[in-house]
């Protein structure tokens, strides 16, 4: 953006169709591009999700081949195609320039591209399904040899190749999405807006593209070696006589990424839940610093904990004890931010929103799974609970409260502001209580299952003599998971008839909320500030301050400028 | 509006996919190249008794009806239709021995379609990375299969598609000409496993899990149809096994005969690498001729006392001398009498049993 | 919810695994408390306007981190222990350990393939090598009371050897050997599964712990190796594979 943006304001030019809502280097549309593909990519991921959740409790609705296809998929796309693009690409591009008073983000055009390339992963994924071969089904970690000679292990040379380059182009979509956030919020804040006055969101994205960039590299030179090893018959990761591949480097290398690729989504997601929390409850964020802080910490934390998913998987067992040690002790800033987050809602004045429902049931959600997450940590129970339904409980317990629960509270709290319309409160309010009935049904259970010794990514329970007393268990899980999804595909039909038939929201700041987006009109114009620029004064979260009247401050104000100037030159 | 129906079409390819995916997904593993598939392995025999049938039938008149029944069995009938034409062929003839040549078309077994669903599970989950998706020992454990001492073997190739015949040779249940073994045999395989190679023993499958898995491998190969098999005959041992006159008699018919392969054990000589007649793979799986014609594996006679013995006790050990291993070049001994090969017996346990004490 | 414990060891972890479970219920439950305490009392029906500051009685929430450090340190501690017990003292050691105790011990083999473990057994002189070696498909035969050493190495790919009541699991890896030692205490029929996806058949590579009484196994050992194996102590004298106990 150039330096005559900021001191004049913005002539419109008419675009074409195509230039407007297809190719757009416009940061809202961007971002409501990557909420919807990744809406899309969770109602496909939680189609396979419930076919082969009928079929644990049905045996024999699937095959196991597609079984275990669905289970990769369901995997991958969960995490790659809705977590990160939504939370990243969606929340962060529609947030992130309004929340800091920008115009744009600092590269529209990479933007756009960034978007592209993820469309064209997207694509790219769902050919995989349909190649000669079949699709890849050797689980969403990749784990060689499954993967790395899948032709003869799976009969899906083409399928794999073609995962892997998905994965490889989503990554380097969400690479350039990461890089335009980090120079955008560095130096494009409005006037007085210094680091520590950024809203938690804002920094959390920061915190999760930085820790995106440094641990995606390894992954990276992995994928290379797996594709090499597929293609030209390398032996990385292969292990065949006389040849000494290494599996177990994979999951280093894997791991490396892949732990902090979880956090890259928390954040975000606590991120919403702060500025939501703080919103509903009228109250300042407990202790600002500590949640950064404590950020921080977990972020670079999380770069020494990759081993715990490996602990029974042939590392030295000395240093399985020191992995042990970092786990446990990135509980620490944890259960610090999550403290702060409950007594955010101390002394405040609680309104029940769907948004804030959603919240408050995210926040219940992430004490479970994060307590959840110290049996797996702790060295010695995890000879037992490695690989077993317990995981998945646990996951399921973080991740679906990041890519689910966390999500729609945002989108309920941000709605008016992205399509400047409203979603019916009654129906939010009950859609939340049914996803965390529902949800709970669905994922509760797998803690018993762990303890019962269940292994992961079993087609059917009823092989084993001691799993088949739990077979009602599964069916408990499938009951919920379908109603589960049949919530949130009726509420995808609520929010799209929403988006061009909801009731208009005039006001641009319905919430009375403090950080600057909710002082730009809804929704925001191109270029968001028209003929003003915002000028920040204080802190983000100046609730409970002026007694009954008015108990919230915005976090600036707008200020008009002196002359015009053109949207393109940006 | 505009965003309304981005998110419908996106949202329809998205449950459309996995719906379209499990309708229509097709199946997984097709190999690279097949040399013979059921069907032609099938007509090829049939066609080869045929053959046989028109050379007894040369020179002798017969009727325009005989040589139209020959023509039809040349096709691949069912059980029902092919049956009644052999038995009409045998009326119209009358001939004795055309009669036990045709028999060989006689269709005697099919297989059940239930237990070979079952077998099938049984397969891929227990037999599969040694002998292959298909059964066809291809595609197998990149490791490669290896005897105890080192020695790349293969795993049975159920189907005989790398046989230019189309034949399944049995090692170890059958006659010398290896082409059925008795489900009887194929048991024992299954439930003891075969010693110093990575066939290990499932002792604790029921009978109706291996009739199923049977019933499957017979399944692979259409000449099984054809087939009754006899269980083999193992006869006791003699009381007086390891009497020294047995070792002494046993040592002296070694040196005479054996040494030819096995060579001098006692001295430690190694015994002699021979090609092991009809298929072989590169490294990769492939086959490297696929046009049927022999081509050569390479095989070591047994190495008595430097490695176990595929079936060690003495009634097996005897079978083996009398009747050969089928594609080796182990010839069936029975002409050497049941005493003489008793005789070798005791020797090679003698030698077994000094070869363990040494290690 | 757990399976029963067969192994002289397994209450180590097991140890663990319940003070772990407890610790996390008890402050779940500690935590849900106070956040619906908090919710409950702050309603906007009830409390229209926010306080300008924090209760200072709800601020001495911020314990439940102390809490959870010491908790923490006491769970690492323990499970360190049962960990060190497992495997990070040398099978070797070990070895020598239960030689010079005078503890009876038997070595196998297990080699884990795409969808079975074959188990390989050092015969009668329990020497690896000898013409009495024999292999078993899915069926490791242990005696009660015995030290068993496990030899793990695949045939293929990933898999981890897995008893649940032995409480015991390693990954078998290609091209490695990995070692195990468990001394089961009981005798039974057990399952073995496999914990790491290893392709389609991945939920029925299941293998079986049949522990004997010595005297029984010397018995199996000496006559009938691969007989099926029946004693009335075994909770059912033949091992379906198919399920439901009739074949499909």
């Amino acid at each position: 953006m150039s330096e005559a943006v900021a001191s004049a304001g913005v002539i419109h030019h008419e675009e074409t169709f195509l230039r407007k809502y297809l190719f757009s280097t416009d940061h809202k549309t961007i971002g409501k591009q990557y909420l919807i593909t990744g809406i899309a990519m969770a109602i496909l991921g939680g189609t396979l999700a419930i076919l082969f959740r009928i079929n644990l409790a049905h045996p024999g609705f699937l095959t196991n081949e597609q079984y275990n296809t669905f289970v990769t998929y369901h995997g991958a796309i969960m995490f790659f195609w809705v977590a990160m693009p939504i939370l990243l690409g969606g929340f962060g591009n529609i947030l992130i320039p309004l929340m800091i008073g920008a115009r744009d983000m600092a590269f529209p055009t990479l933007n756009m591209f960034s978007y592209w390339v993820f469309f064209v992963s997207s694509v790219i994924l769902i050919i995989s399904f349909f190649v000669p071969g079949g699709a890849f089904s050797g689980g969403w970690t990749v784990y060689p040899p499954l993967s790395a000679d899948p032709g003869r292990y799976l009969g899906a040379n083409l399928g794999t190749v073609l995962f892997l380059l998905a994965l490889a182009l989503e990554f380097a979509s969400m690479l350039m999405g990461g890089v335009n956030f980090i120079t955008t919020v560095l130096t494009m804040r409005a006037k007085g807006l210094t680091l520590m006055r950024l809203p938690i969101f804002v920094w959390m994205e920061i915190v999760a593209s930085l820790l995106f960039l440094f641990s995606v590299a390894p992954l990276i030179a992995g994928a290379i070696m797996l594709l090499l090893d597929i293609i030209l018959g390398t032996h990385f990761f292969r292990v065949e006589a006389g040849k000494v591949g290494d599996p177990v480097l994979w999951q280093h290398l894997f791991w490396f990424f892949g732990h902090p690729e979880v956090y890259v989504i928390l954040f975000p997601a606590l991120g919403i839940l702060f500025e939501v929390i703080t919103t509903y409850s009228r109250r300042p964020v407990f202790s600002y610093k500590l949640v950064v802080y404590a950020t921080i910490a977990a972020g670079i934390l999380s770069f020494l904990v990759w081993a715990h998913h490996q602990f029974v998987a042939g590392i030295n067992p000395l240093s399985a004890i020191a992995f042990s040690i970092t786990t446990i002790l990135i509980s620490i800033p944890f259960s610090m931010t999550l403290v702060v987050m409950g007594l955010t809602f101390a002394g405040g004045s609680i309104r029940f929103t769907p948004a804030m429902l959603f919240a408050i049931f995210a926040f219940l959600m992430f004490i479970i799974g994060g307590l959840s997450g110290l049996p797996l940590g702790a060295v010695g129970s995890d000879i037992y609970f490695h690989d077993t339904y317990f995981v998945v409980a646990h996951f399921h317990y973080t991740v679906f409260t990041i890519a689910v629960l966390s999500t729609i509270a945002g989108i309920y709290h941000w709605f008016p502001k992205m399509f400047g319309r409203k979603i019916n409160e009654t129906f939010g309010k009950i859609h939340a209580w049914l996803t965390f009935i529902f949800y709970n049904g669905f994922a509760f259970p797998g803690f018993f299952l762990g303890l019962a010794g269940h292994p992961r990514r079993y087609y059917s329970a009823l092989e084993f003599g001691y799993l088949q007393k739990y077979q009602w268990v599964h069916e408990l899980m499938t009951v919920s998971a379908v109603l589960l999804l049949t919530t949130q595909v009726v509420f995808l039909f609520v929010f799209f008839y929403s988006i061009f038939a909801g009731a208009e929201e005039k006001s641009p700041n319905p919430w009375k909320s403090t950080t600057l987006e909710w002082l730009a009109p809804s929704p925001p114009p191109h270029l968001n500030w028209g003929s003003f620029a915002p000028v920040v004064e204080r802190g983000p979260y100046e609730y409970a301050k002026n007694g009954k009247d008015i108990d919230y401050l915005p976090q600036g104000k707008l200020v008009k400028l002196k002359q015009p100037v053109s949207g393109h030159e940006h | 509006m505009r965003w309304f129906l981005f998110g419908l079409i996106i949202s329809g390819i998205a449950i459309g996919v996995p719906i379209a995916y499990s309708k229509f997904s097709k199946p997984k593993y097709i190999l690279s190249s097949l040399p013979y598939s059921y069907q032609e392995i099938e007509r090829k025999y049939r066609e080869e008794v045929i053959s046989q049938i028109n050379e007894k039938l040369e020179g002798k008149g017969v009727s325009s009806e005989v040589k139209d029944i020959l023509e039809k069995l040349k096709n691949n009938l069912g059980r029902e239709e092919n049956n009644k034409l052999v038995e009409r062929l045998n009326s119209l003839l009358q001939d004795d021995e055309i009669k036990s040549i045709s028999s060989k078309l006689v269709i005697r077994w099919e297989p059940d379609e239930r237990k070979v669903k079952i077998g099938k599970e049984i397969f891929e989950n227990l037999c599969m990375t040694c002998h292959g998706r298909a059964g066809d020992s291809f595609n197998i454990t990149p490791e490669g299969l290896k005897t105890d001492i080192g020695y790349p073997i293969y795993a049975r190739d159920f189907t005989g598609k790398y046989h230019r015949e189309g034949k399944v040779v049995f090692k170890f249940a059958s006659d010398y000409f290896g082409e059925f073994a008795s489900d009887e045999d194929l048991k024992k395989i299954i439930k003891e496993g075969l010693a110093g190679t990575p066939m290990p023993g499932f002792t604790y499958l029921s009978d109706e899990e291996i009739n199923s898995l049977l019933e499957y491998i017979k399944s692979l190969n259409p000449r099984w149809k054809f087939a009754s098999p006899q269980p083999k005959n193992y006869p006791v041992p003699p009381t007086d096994l390891l009497s020294e006159e047995r070792i002494e008699r046993g040592r002296r018919q070694f040196m005479t005969v054996c040494i030819a392969c096995h060579r001098n054990i006692e001295s430690g000589e190694e015994p002699l690498e021979q090609p092991l007649a009809w298929y072989k793979f590169d490294k990769k799986g492939n086959i490297i001729t696929q046009d049927g014609s022999p081509s050569f594996q390479m095989i070591k006679a047994r190495w008595f006392g430097k490695e176990p013995l595929r079936r060690g006790k003495p009634e097996y050990i005897f079978a083996t001398i009398r009747d050969g291993i089928a594609g080796t070049t182990m010839t069936p001994w029975r002409h050497l009498g049941d005493e003489t090969i008793w005789d070798l017996v005791s020797y090679i346990l003698y030698i077994e049993k000094k070869g363990a004490a040494s290690k | 919810m757990l399976p029963q414990d067969i192994s002289q060891h397994g209450y180590l972890v097991d140890r663990v695994i319940k003070l772990s479970i407890w610790g996390i219920v008890v402050v779940g439950i500690v935590s849900f408390f106070i956040m619906f305490y908090i919710l409950y009392k702050f309603r906007r029906t009830k409390n229209p306007f926010p306080l300008s500051d924090v209760p200072s009685g709800l601020k001495k929430v911020i314990f439940i981190d102390y809490v959870m450090i010491i908790f923490d340190l006491i769970l690492l501690f323990m499970s360190t222990w049962a960990w060190f017990f497992f495997f990070v003292r040398p099978v070797e050691k070990i070895k020598k350990e239960v030689q010079e105790k005078g503890e009876k011990f038997v070595e196998v083999r297990v080699i884990g393939r795409q969808f079975f473990w074959t188990v390989e057994y050092p015969g009668r002189d329990g020497v690896f090598g000898t013409q009495d070696d024999f292999k078993l498909g899915n069926l490791l035969v242990v005696p009660e009371g015995y030290n068993v050493f496990v030899k793990l190495t695949s045939g293929d790919v990933l898999h981890s050897f897995f008893i649940p009541n032995a409480r015991i699991k390693y990954d078998v890896i290609p091209g490695r050997e990995t070692h195990l030692w468990f001394k089961p205490a009981k005798v039974g029929k057990y399952e073995i599964a496999c914990a790491e996806l290893c392709g389609a058949m991945h939920y029925r590579m299941k293998g079986y712990l049949v522990v004997l009484k010595e005297q029984d196994y010397k018995m199996w050992l000496d006559s009938a190796p691969f007989s099926e194996i029946s004693f009335d102590y075994l909770d059912d004298d033949k091992i379906k594979f198919v399920k439901g106990g009739e074949v499909r």
